[in-house]
């Protein structure tokens, strides 16, 4: 068995030492930040009305295709096609981002901003339409 | 471009649903780094709102993410073979080998979900050092299975309102993460200080020195 040379293990031990102290600092750094964005996270959804079925038009995103849209917010397509003069069979994998950028180039938003407005219209025209149900 | 990858991606799921759902999983296993938790909290959510059937969606997740998993693992066995003998033979290698073997279960499952930015690290490590693959696979599929679960079911809960919880994935993570530091520097700690309480009251000559621990 090689023996320690006795100078060196003071110095082994301190930063033996620092690297522990380390890692727990750096533990406690994580767990303080997140733990306090988790924490208000959960704060913020214990009041929250949750309605996991809504149709709210604020939740109404650029990644959304207009099949998805119509499908979720029982809204026919060609209704959001003629309020936002869209062209008439955009392709299936085709987002309001992506048509936007065709229609609308520089002027990004658009059409988001175009199918919520077009979504509530209808929704106010049509009140009695049944909730979607799971 | 203001389009996330996220954003490209949830298109594509809602589009095509399972199958690009699974090859975007499969893909994450092999180490490409997606959004994969995102988009399970997204499916979760699209199963809710009817968009997507849940049975296949799971069935073709879990298949594909475990596939690339093991791929993964694949390719750490191969590299582990490739390691020169004087590293194969050494101690460390082997004491890091004895390490997997005792706690990898419960590495390979802690990936899989609350600490799956390791995950790429420890199907190369699992590999590389000999961990046994029917092991492997049963705590990998184990484990995608809580991630799927989980996360696609807070997905569900949500449904709708499911970006509310997006962000709150890294902070969740993050927090895990400083858990495990501060569980880790607690443990040696605590070593330390047993290991200086014995020394205390014999204090001489043939006692074992901390440096030699």
């Amino acid at each position: 068995m090689n023996k320690p040379n006795p100078a060196s293990a003071p110095a082994q031990n301190t930063q033996k030492r620092t690297i522990v102290i380390l890692i727990i600092l750096a533990g406690v750094i994580l767990v303080v930040f997140f733990g306090l964005r988790t924490f208000r996270t959960i704060m913020r959804i214990r009041h929250m009305e949750m309605r996991p079925l809504s149709t709210d038009v604020e939740l109404i995103r650029g990644w959304m295709t207009i099949p998805y849209i119509s499908e979720n917010y029982r809204v026919p397509p060609e209704m959001l096609v003629e309020a936002c003069d869209l062209p008439p069979a955009p392709k299936k994998h085709e987002n309001l981002d992506q048509i936007n950028r065709k229609i609308a180039p520089g002027e990004p938003g658009t059409l988001v901003e175009c199918i919520k407005g077009a979504v509530s219209n209808f929704q106010q025209s049509h009140p009695t339409l049944p909730a979607k149900s799971n | 471009m203001t389009e996330t990858l996220s954003e490209y991606f949830l298109t594509w799921v809602i589009a095509y649903g399972a199958p690009v759902f699974a090859g975007i999983l499969f893909a994450s296993g092999l180490g490409l780094p997606l959004p994969a938790s995102v988009l399970v909290i997204a499916v979760g959510a699209f199963v809710r709102l009817g968009m997507i059937d849940a049975a296949p969606v799971f069935l073709f997740g879990i298949i594909a993410v475990v596939v690339g998993d093991s791929l993964c693992y694949g390719f750490g066995r191969w590299l582990g073979e490739k390691l020169p003998v004087k590293v194969k033979t050494s101690q460390a290698w082997g004491s890091a080998q004895q390490a997997f073997d005792r706690h990898g279960g419960l590495a390979v499952l802690l990936t899989r979900s609350v600490l799956s930015s390791l995950a790429v690290p420890t199907n190369l490590i699992a590999g590389s050092s000999g961990y046994r693959y029917r092991a492997f696979l049963f705590f990998d599929v184990v484990g995608e299975g809580i991630w799927l679960g989980l996360y696609g079911g807070l997905g569900y809960i949500f449904g709708s309102q499911w970006e509310l919880i997006k962000d709150s994935l890294t902070d969740f993570g993050g927090l895990i993460a400083g858990t495990l530091l501060l569980f880790i520097g607690g443990a040696a700690a605590l070593r330390w200080w047993k290991g200086s309480l014995q020394k205390e009251p014999a204090d001489q000559p043939g006692e074992m020195n901390l440096s030699q621990r």
